[in-house]
């Protein structure tokens, strides 16, 4: 009768195991899901979104100081090109994106205000054409608010969404972290136990020392159990680092290479529209204290300093400054040469200002066009951003390989541990029955 | 089938569906507040229930004299809990709720949005502990206090009043600045400002949100003032909510109320000194305090109302109210999936009466709302 109920009991320690570690499998999965792919996925096309709308800002400004030949539709070639590039990653975010509201209201709102930017952007070219400069002027600065108070915003929002989606995800698996840890534990625990305690039961009723079976079954489970918190430990460990080493530095980067493109624009806009320069002059100040900002001292003091090989400074604030010192790593020499990069691209501006302070508009609109501290400063933050991006994806793809086919090992593990208890158990009874 | 190979079947499949459960359920737990029921004393047919709390841009519904003049009388009961103020609007306990325009929209309840009565333009922020920590006085600290807990292997405490306009804040303020990840803290959820506030005081947490006065106190007492609701604009709109059978049966009524309202609120905002004494009043405060309190919230009067309401703004072509719902709906979907969208009903004509009225005195009274039974009267105003 007691053999009986063992085989019959042996169900519920070997099913609270194979259920706590699916569990833990399943919740893991889910949650790599949502952190490592698509929030993340969500986060890049929203950044995407706004690094095309900046650009298209930007080109306007730069087709109009180049009096650029305007199509048969009105516009250049190149902001056909841009428009089209904005327009697919408009798809992508639409196809990608979790529906919900907090994703699909901000792309309806981009959709419909893009359409108010380029009538404006059209009439701007329009009037430059025919040689109205303070119509294309006007008409280019209602594109600009436009596109910095709505379309940006509005893009910003999707980032915004993606970032909660995330940080709920990465925060709930945190907090559920130690509970699935602690189930599998004891689910673990009860498993060897009960074996453990069969194997007594059955060799003071038999006088067997060990019976071979439940001694297999007991190795396996003690194995399959070290092997399933192992490798729940490791994927939760390279998760961790994924997002709180690289993510941060990866959305940040992200952000600071529309914002580049951004200063740009408005270095435009002063030079394209001089009447606006204090409006332009204190758009292109906000833009670079959100890139890079000190609280004490001269921010080009502090920029020629880390140019020299000084860390960040205490206390420094914006993008680029976050990206250098993500996981108080002031060596990370990667995003270092992004400050360094900024403080190059400042200085040149500083340069072309007082080209137009010597009325010399010219050669200012020259070094304008040659953008060469803006082309280092973007291709360096792309840089920085491959790399940060290559590290989260490393993480995260070694936080999906250590927990893949986990569940099916469980499995095994379960029906291995069941039918040699069973089998333990069954030769007794039968030995008992002769 | 052995009867002892069932029996141990039952109590494995019974014992492993507890565990699932257990496991399973959510790990926040209830953080629901016991809330009392409205206490609303006897009250005639003419008299109107308006239900809100403290917030001093609702001090004009506290006025019992605000309905003077017509034919009906203002009974103002305080409910600080949100939940039952909604309820109360839907089950027709009260006749009107004023409210903010996230908690609307998250309650939903049987409820029409008649009027806008301000917005925390600073008002509502977050503070840092600069009191108890000398070196914490500006947002771009905030990675070096993480970091030196961390090194403690601890996190900083942020203290927030849970189910409020600061929970919203805190969301918005975390997804825009760069420098505030929630994540880096350890959240105390609290009850309401006040609290948080003497938590940050007691260094018992490191930041706060708070909202007025305490933003005042804190800035008094050293602590750094940073992000706000200056930061995040239409984030945290109050507005008047009045319940559907109200505007069923008395649309007069309705009327009545959002022009007397708004009659005040024109009186008060041409005379700042009558503000800032009215304000200073309603809040027992002192005038520098009232005046501060005045700088964080940007009040309504008739024609600026009448614009959020009813007023499609370029380039999105719809009036900033839609706008503001349409943007807090889609962040509280966010936190709140269950929440139910595009529920929100806006009704601008009556402070569209109020501004026609305004900029025509000595025109005709306006047409009567929609639905005005052919024998009703106009409310006097």
């Amino acid at each position: 009768m007691l053999l009986r109920v063992g085989i019959a009991l042996t169900l519920l320690p070997v099913a609270f195991f194979t259920t706590a570690v699916q569990l833990g499998v399943a919740r893991n999965d889910d949650t790599l899901r949502t952190v490592a792919r698509d929030a993340t996925e969500g986060i890049t096309v929203a950044q995407a979104i706004k690094l095309s709308l900046s650009e298209l800002d930007e080109l306007v400004v730069r087709d109009l100081l180049d009096d650029t030949p305007l199509g048969a539709n009105g516009y250049p070639s190149n902001y056909d090109q841009k428009r089209s590039e904005l327009h697919d990653n408009l798809v992508r975010a639409a196809v990608d994106s979790s529906q919900g509201a907090a994703y699909l209201q901000p792309l309806t709102n981009i959709e419909y205000a893009l359409g108010h930017y380029h009538t404006l952007a059209k009439e701007a070219f329009a009037a430059d054409a025919r040689g109205d400069h303070r119509a294309a002027a006007d008409a280019y600065q209602q594109a600009n608010v436009v596109m910095e108070a709505t379309l940006l915003s509005e893009a910003d929002f999707i980032d915004k969404a993606n970032t909660y989606v995330l940080n709920e995800a990465y925060d709930r698996q945190q907090a559920r972290a130690d509970s699935t840890v602690g189930l599998i534990g004891l689910s673990w625990v009860v498993l060897i136990g009960f074996l453990v305690l069969a194997q007594l039961l059955v060799a003071r009723m038999f006088r067997r020392l060990i019976n071979p079976p439940l001694l297999v079954a007991t190795v396996i489970a003690v194995l399959a159990g070290g092997f399933a918190l192992a490798r729940l430990d490791s994927s939760a460990g390279h998760l961790t680092a994924a997002r709180e080493q690289a993510f941060d530095s990866v959305q940040v980067l992200a952000r600071a290479r529309a914002t580049v493109v951004s200063a740009r624009q408005a270095q435009g806009h002063l030079l394209f529209d001089p009447d606006r320069g204090a409006e332009s002059e204190e758009q292109y100040q906000l833009i670079t204290e959100e890139l890079f900002r000190v609280q004490d001292g001269d921010r080009a003091v502090a920029l020629a300093q880390v140019s020299q090989g000084a860390n960040v400074p205490d206390g420094a604030g914006g993008m680029l400054a976050q990206a250098a010192v993500a996981g108080s790593d002031r060596r990370d020499e990667m995003a270092r040469r992004t400050v360094v990069a900024l403080g190059s691209f400042l200085a040149a501006d500083r340069g072309m200002r007082q080209m137009l302070d010597y009325r010399q508009p010219d050669l200012a609109i020259e070094q304008y066009r040659r953008g060469l501290t803006f082309s280092q400063l973007t291709s360096t933050v792309e840089e920085a951003q491959a790399e940060k991006q290559a590290i989260f994806d490393g993480h995260a793809r070694r936080a999906a390989e250590a927990t893949a086919r986990l569940d099916r090992i469980a499995l095994a593990t379960a029906a291995a541990v069941l039918a040699l208890a069973g089998l333990g158990l069954y030769v007794r009874l039968r030995e008992y029955g002769t | 089938m052995n009867r002892s190979r069932v029996l141990a079947a039952v109590v494995a499949v019974v014992l492993v569906a507890g565990v699932l459960w257990w496991v399973g359920k959510d790990d926040e737990g209830s953080a629901a507040v016991a809330c009392a029921p409205s206490e609303i004393p006897e009250h005639d047919d003419t008299t109107l229930v308006v239900e809100g709390d403290a917030w001093s841009g609702y001090a004009p519904f506290r006025d019992p004299e605000l309905l003077q003049g017509t034919e009906y009388s203002l009974l103002y009961v305080d409910q600080v809990c949100q939940g039952v103020r909604h309820a109360d609007l839907t089950a027709g306990r009260a006749d009107f709720a004023v409210t903010t325009l996230d908690q609307y929209l998250l309650n939903n309840p049987d409820g029409t949005v008649v009027g806008i009565i301000d917005q925390s333009v600073g008002a509502d922020a977050l503070v840092l502990g600069t009191g108890n920590h000398d070196e914490l006085d500006n947002i771009d600290d905030i990675p070096a206090l993480v970091e030196q807990f961390a090194s403690a292997g601890r996190k900083p405490k942020l203290a927030y009043t849970a189910n409020s306009p600061s929970e919203m804040l805190l969301n918005e303020l975390a997804n825009t600045a760069e420098e505030l990840t929630l994540a880096d803290f350890e959240l105390v959820p609290v009850d309401q400002s006040l609290t948080a506030y003497e938590m940050l005081e007691d260094d018992d947490v490191q930041l706060a949100v708070v909202w007025e006065p305490e933003t005042t106190a804190a800035r008094a007492a050293g602590h750094t003032v940073t992000l706000s609701s200056a930061d995040v604009p239409h984030s945290i709109v109050d507005v008047i909510v009045a319940s559907d059978r109200l505007i069923e049966r008395d649309p007069n009524a309705v009327q009545a109320v959002v022009t007397a309202f708004y009659t005040r609120m024109d009186q008060l905002l041409a005379d700042p000194a009558a503000l800032q004494a009215f304000y200073a009043t309603d809040g027992q405060l002192d005038p520098e305090v009232a005046q501060q309190l005045i700088a964080g919230i940007k009040l309504y009067g008739t024609t600026e109302a009448a614009e959020y309401l009813n007023t499609e703004v370029f380039p999105l072509d719809k009036a900033l109210m839609q706008q503001s719902v349409e943007s807090i709906e889609s962040l509280l979907s966010l936190v709140h999936p269950e929440m139910p969208l595009g529920q929100a009903q806006i009704d601008g004509i009556y402070v569209s009466n109020v501004a026609l009225r305004t900029r025509q005195p000595a025109a005709p009274p306006p047409p009567p709302p929609p639905e005005t039974p052919a024998d009703e009267e106009e409310p006097e105003t």
